[in-house]
């Protein structure tokens, strides 16, 4: 229904830099979930595009069209807030018809359209009922049934299932989607949590102290990473990082430190070598990468101690002893040892990220 | 933009509205009664002076030649001015005693009320909040009553016990309410470690509460100051016993001079002045009298 | 809680429950006897109990009629006008702006001045001859020649705007604690939604300070009903009665015309004017919709 697009947007708050000049295009009809720790300026992107708050400098585009100085209300936009903000001496039927009433529709069409919306989330039972007699999951629907009711243009959604619990959280993620991609309408998410990110979004955009971190389709980001942050952030258990450095000896290149030593392949190594030549780096391998034996392994293997084990059931995840360092290994659900008990690791070389210590990006 | 400008018009007229009325009587009070009755008034004090505020104790200190009047110098002569003196003087003794017996009584009970589940807690404030409940004119008669039948009347002890009856009850609800909201956990702490109850109380809550006290505390001294019917009543005919109310309202029902009332009660509201700046920070958070502020959760 | 702590407790607690009960007991049994007998402050040890008598007095007294009259309309002013300032006060207080702070001591100041001083500077603000009042609006040429405010039409209205002038203060203080509670994405939902300022004051906000404003309601039709200092101070009851409230009249009757008694039973008829207000109140702002 609407391409969204900032340019440059920045908000101040005294001298506090929340969002820092933030450029990006959200695509029509897309689910674009901006992703990031909690502080780091998402509901301020957000209330800027709704026009909530008015950004220090930036334009904010609908299409073609500059929408800076246009009022939250002529956006025609639709918002759904964790707290799910839902009118308190209003029942669930006033509540759904408020944004309807308030543009003078005519009331049949008000009837008909507030059915509709409460029949597409299942709550037409609840109508007569009032917010404070309806459950977490319940107010939520409302809140979702409120926004699509006028069927605006674009949905800003702000962590809206953040405060419903967790089981009914992984259901709401499959139906929110459904009710996206059947509405057609342009989406704005934001979450902290990147789990939601993973599963929901075409697009993701991961912020961190309020600037665009990265940005792309949830799959890459999580394959290539393009700096630290993102690396670490995006992932459970979280990504592994080994400090080292690159040697080459009689035409082999390895990256390692005191306690390990991995073989580069030769591209690789030269990209590294022209991006960040005498570098100290970063070996940063998803804990998935790393397999673990109780003997000696074929290749680059190197030797560690068990620190602890976590049996999930379905998979163990293995804390291991690297010198002073503990790094985090995904093993098979029957794995089984005791801690202390010496290890050998290997690292996959396709799971393998290195990124430049210094400016904490991505190299290769 | 709009709203900006709407919000500033409101600001300037809260202020405004709130400050007029002072503002009238200090310019009032620091100008020559010729000054005062001027035709148009003079809206920013004309020739100002600090006369009245020296005539009212007693003081012949003259400035812009203006001769005490003989009215004035009768009144001098029959020790009236002394009487104000002596007014000032005396509720200057008593809103502290009454701020000290208050507080004595209160804190322990407040603290008591606030942070314990003691037997028949909610029939302990009914009973707090039901003294708040009957309007004064029928408190004041029987009290006017009682202390004429034992013959107390015109002694500021009755005075004292009258502004007690109140301020107890006052003080000691908006303490339970305030104790209740001080976080508990460093007190249970505190007892875990094996302090008595009274140790926990100097060390993991009086830290917290003092600020608070200290504002709960000027409340109990802003009654008796301004209290006036109490004090009209019980202490009204005595020369002795009188307070800085009762005295200012006889006298100047005999001795209209505009400006020298009109500083007389700049005198009796620069305290209040104060207790507003003190005061401030505190009264969302002690919820004078709010009785949700005391329900138990 | 051990038993030690409740002792402790105890002893903290119930001597001063005690007192509280007595020293405001004693007042309601005294004044219920006082207003069943013809005492006379003249005479304190010799009366007659005369039953009824001075409650049927009261019903058939002109002025104590004239009086109530009076009453009711300065709590009904004062009520109106104290729930417009203070939310009104508190919406802007709640507001962030540089200088709140300081707008926050100006605004409670008028609370910490005495009923008392408040009605002398209202006179002195409204005074005929040398008003400030006077002078802004001659300055403003909207009057010419001094005019007198406190006539037998405006006297009340003026007490009633002092009075509202001095608790206000106070009351806007619990709605802006209140106003605290509103959530600020609700507000934010409201924008989005396009409501209006007033549909946003009567769906986001006033849902949330109702109950405060229910205590404000209370505590101003308490204090306004008994209020009697102001009238003294600024009016003397007057110009003919027409400030005279009903606890105004029951303080004549027993410090000028010296019958206890009488003033007593018509204490009584106040309590019970104010009790029965209150609970219209509750019942007003408690009850549901439908
Ligand atoms: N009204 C405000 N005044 C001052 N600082 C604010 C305000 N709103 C947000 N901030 C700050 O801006 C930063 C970003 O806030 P926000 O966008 O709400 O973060 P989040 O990513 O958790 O949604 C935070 O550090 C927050 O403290
Ligand atoms: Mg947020």
């Amino acid at each position: 229904m609407v391409r969204v697009r900032l340019e440059g947007v920045s908000k101040k708050y005294g001298s506090f830099l929340a969002v820092d000049k933030s450029s990006f295009e959200v695509d029509d009809k897309e689910f674009f979930i901006i992703l990031g720790p909690s502080g780091c300026g998402k509901s301020t992107t957000l209330n800027i595009i709704a026009g909530l708050e008015e950004p220090a400098e930036g334009k904010i585009y609908f299409d073609e069209q500059v929408v800076n100085d246009i009022p939250p209300e002529k956006r025609d936009i639709a918002m759904v807030f964790q707290s799910f903000a839902l009118y308190p001496n209003l029942s669930v039927n006033e509540n759904i018809a408020f944004p309807l009433k308030i543009r003078k529709r005519p009331k049949e069409e008000v009837r008909r359209k507030v059915q509709e919306a409460a029949e597409k989330l299942r709550i037409a039972h609840l109508l007569p009922k009032r917010p404070y007699q309806l459950s977490g999951g319940e107010r939520q629907r409302v809140a979702l049934a409120r926004a699509i009711v006028r069927e605006p243009k674009l949905f800003l959604l702000d962590e809206p299932l953040s405060n419903i619990d967790a089981k009914l959280r992984v259901h709401m993620r499959a139906e929110l989607i459904a009710l996206q991609k059947d509405l057609k309408i342009t989406t704005i998410y934001v979450t902290h949590d990147q789990v939601e990110a993973m599963t929901m979004a075409d697009r993701v955009l991961v912020m961190n102290q309020g600037k665009i971190a990265q940005m792309g389709k949830p799959l890459d980001v999580f394959r290539k990473p393009a700096n630290l942050f993102v690396a670490g952030f995006i992932g459970t258990p979280p990504m592994n990082f080994f400090p080292c450095t690159m040697k080459t000896s009689g035409g082999k290149t390895v990256l390692g430190d005191t306690y390990f030593s991995v073989t580069l392949d030769p591209a690789r190594a030269r990209t590294v070598s022209e991006k960040a030549p005498n570098s100290e780096l970063v070996l940063g391998v998803r804990p998935q990468h790393l397999s673990i034996s109780t003997s000696k392994m074929d290749g680059d293997s190197f030797a560690a101690e068990i620190f602890a084990v976590e049996p999930l059931g379905t998979e163990t995840i293995v804390d291991i002893k690297l010198g002073d360092n503990v790094y985090k290994a995904v093993t098979s659900a029957n794995f089984s040892s005791a801690i202390r008990e010496k290890v050998w690791v290997q690292i996959d070389p396709n799971g393998m990220q290195i990124f430049d210590k210094k400016t904490e990006m991505a190299v290769a | 933009m709009v709203r900006k400008s709407v919000l500033g018009a409101f600001v300037v007229l809260i202020a405004i509205w709130s400050l007029t009325p002072i503002y009238t009587i200090v310019n009032i009070s620091l100008m020559r009664m010729d000054n005062v009755v001027h035709i148009p008034g003079y809206i920013v004090p004309k020739d100002p002076t600090f006369n009245q505020y020296f005539r009212l104790f007693g003081s012949d200190i003259k400035t812009g030649g203006v001769e005490v009047g003989a009215a004035e110098q009768q009144f001098r002569k029959f020790g009236q001015y002394q009487g104000l003196t002596r007014g000032l003087i005396n509720i200057l003794i008593i809103a502290p005693v009454v701020m000290i017996i208050t507080m004595l009584a209160a804190v322990p009970a407040g603290y008591a009320l606030g942070r314990f589940r003691i037997k028949y807690r909610n029939a302990y404030l009914g009973i707090l909040l039901g003294s708040r409940a009957i309007p004064p004119v029928s408190v004041v008669i029987p009290y006017y009553f009682l202390f004429k039948s034992v013959n107390l009347l015109g002694n500021p002890i009755s005075l004292i016990i009258a502004d007690l009856s109140i301020t107890i009850p006052i003080i000691t609800w908006i303490l339970t309410g305030f104790f209740g909201s001080l976080p508990r956990d460093l007190e249970k702490a505190a007892r875990v470690d094996g302090a008595t109850m009274s140790q926990a109380f100097r060390y993991a809550v009086l830290p917290f509460a003092l600020p608070g006290l200290g504002a709960t505390a000027v409340l109990a001294f802003l009654y008796p100051w301004n209290e006036f019917l109490n004090a009209w009543l019980l202490t009204g005919g005595s020369v002795s016993g009188q307070v800085y109310n009762s005295f200012m309202t006889s006298f100047f029902a005999m001795q209209a001079v505009d400006n020298l009332f009109a500083s007389a009660v700049v005198i009796q509201i620069i305290p209040a002045l104060v207790v507003a700046a003190i005061l401030q920070r505190y009264i969302t958070r002690l919820k004078i009298v709010d009785p949700s502020a005391v329900v138990m959760t | 809680m051990n038993l030690t702590e409740q002792k402790i407790a105890f002893v903290l607690v119930v001597p001063l429950i005690a007192v509280a009960f007595f020293v405001n007991g004693y007042p309601i049994v005294q004044s219920f006897w006082l207003s069943l007998t013809d005492t006379n402050l003249s005479d304190l040890a010799h009366y007659n109990f005369v039953g009824a008598d001075n409650y049927v007095n009261g019903l058939n007294d002109f002025f104590f009629q004239r009086s109530a009259i009076v009453s009711i309309r300065f709590v009904a002013e004062t009520t109106a006008m104290v729930a417009v300032a203070s939310i009104a006060i508190a919406l802007v207080l709640n507001e962030k702006f540089r200088g709140s702070g300081l707008l926050k001591v100006i605004v409670i100041v008028p609370w910490a001045i005495s009923e008392y001083a408040v009605g002398i500077l209202g006179g002195f603000f409204l005074n005929a001859n040398f008003g400030l009042w006077n002078g802004v609006l001659t300055n403003l040429g909207l009057i010419k020649g001094n005019t007198n405010w406190l006539t037998a039409q405006m006297a009340l209205d003026w007490v009633a705007i002092f009075y509202t002038w001095n608790i206000a203060p106070l009351m806007s203080f619990f709605i802006l604690t209140s106003l605290q509670t509103v959530p600020e994405d609700l507000y934010k939902m409201s924008r989005v939604d396009g409501a209006s300022p007033f549909r946003r004051f009567r769906y986001v906000t006033f849902p949330f300070i109702r109950y405060a404003l229910l205590i404000v309601l209370v505590l101003t039709t308490m204090a306004a009903g008994s209020a009697t200092v102001i009238m003294y101070s600024m009016t003397l009851g007057g110009p003919g009665g027409a400030t005279q409230t009903a606890t105004y009249y029951s303080f004549v009757q027993f410090l000028q015309k010296r019958q206890l008694g009488y003033g007593a039973a018509l204490s009584w008829y106040i309590f019970i004017f104010l009790i029965a207000t209150t609970m219209l109140y509750f019942y007003l702002l408690t009850r549901r919709r439908k």
